[in-house]
């Protein structure tokens, strides 16, 4: 049975154009391209090159590849940096 | 933690003063001080401003880092770095650092150390604005997942 579960992503730098969060759901297991393909439809086409180039967090790290979604969670989308 | 490192994103106006204070020790006899500064223009436009977005916690961890890999680099040194988060018109800091050294060569060397790192690697967005009022994000470095 397919455990479904709620992902908050929270937007920062160029995806404050498109509001605060999105608010996923996904399956168990998702790994961060899977994130990514969701936010993707959730958000206007016009982000999908930001998204590509964005990195995600659970606020403490960087998320790596290896990461999956195990529980409802909340994450971060940063897009390419420029602080200075 | 150590306290000869301070680093914190800010809302309100960054001090030059708290910087230098902060790294003064009696054994150190240099403190080189970088501030950057809105210019009023980029790539040929007016520029009247920028908004700094910033994720305040992980951008303070990634700045303190980067404060400790200098320290690594340039012993005995001591770290002051603010970054400013919201709107800031041309001639506004947005951001601080001071470095602290028995002598001049390791406090400039560290310190031009910590800006570079800064620009690439602390989760800190800037959207200019222009002064026919458009504005803007600009591109930046993408993260890797070691920062």
């Amino acid at each position: 049975m397919t455990t479904l579960l709620s992902v908050t992503v929270k937007y920062f730098g160029g995806f404050r154009e498109a509001g605060d969060e999105a608010l996923l759901v996904l399956e168990k297991g998702a790994t961060l391209n899977d994130i990514k393909k969701t936010l993707s439809v959730y958000l206007e086409e016009k982000f999908d090159g930001l998204i590509a180039v964005s990195a995600l967090t659970d606020h403490e790290k960087i998320l790596s590849e290896a990461f999956t979604v195990e529980t409802s969670c909340e994450l971060g989308i940063l897009p390419p940096v420029c602080g200075g | 933690m150590a306290t000869d490192i301070f680093a914190e994103i800010k809302t309100t106006a960054l001090d030059v003063q708290k910087a230098i204070e902060h790294v003064s020790f009696p054994s150190h006899g240099a403190i080189d001080l970088f501030v950057g500064v809105i210019r009023n223009n980029h790539e040929g436009q007016a520029v009247s401003g920028i908004t700094f977005d910033a994720h305040p916690a992980l951008a303070t961890k990634v700045m303190r880092k980067i404060c400790e890999e200098a320290q690594g680099l340039w012993g005995d040194t001591h770290y002051y770095v603010a970054h400013y988060s919201g709107y800031l018109p041309v001639g506004g800091a947005s951001i601080v650092i001071a470095v602290s050294s028995p002598h001049r060569c390791k406090a400039f060397e560290a310190c031009k150390y910590i800006i570079d790192e800064v620009k690439q690697r602390v989760p800190v967005w800037k959207k200019e604005h222009y002064v026919d009022g458009a504005s803007q994000w600009l591109p930046g470095h993408q993260l890797e997942s070691e920062i």
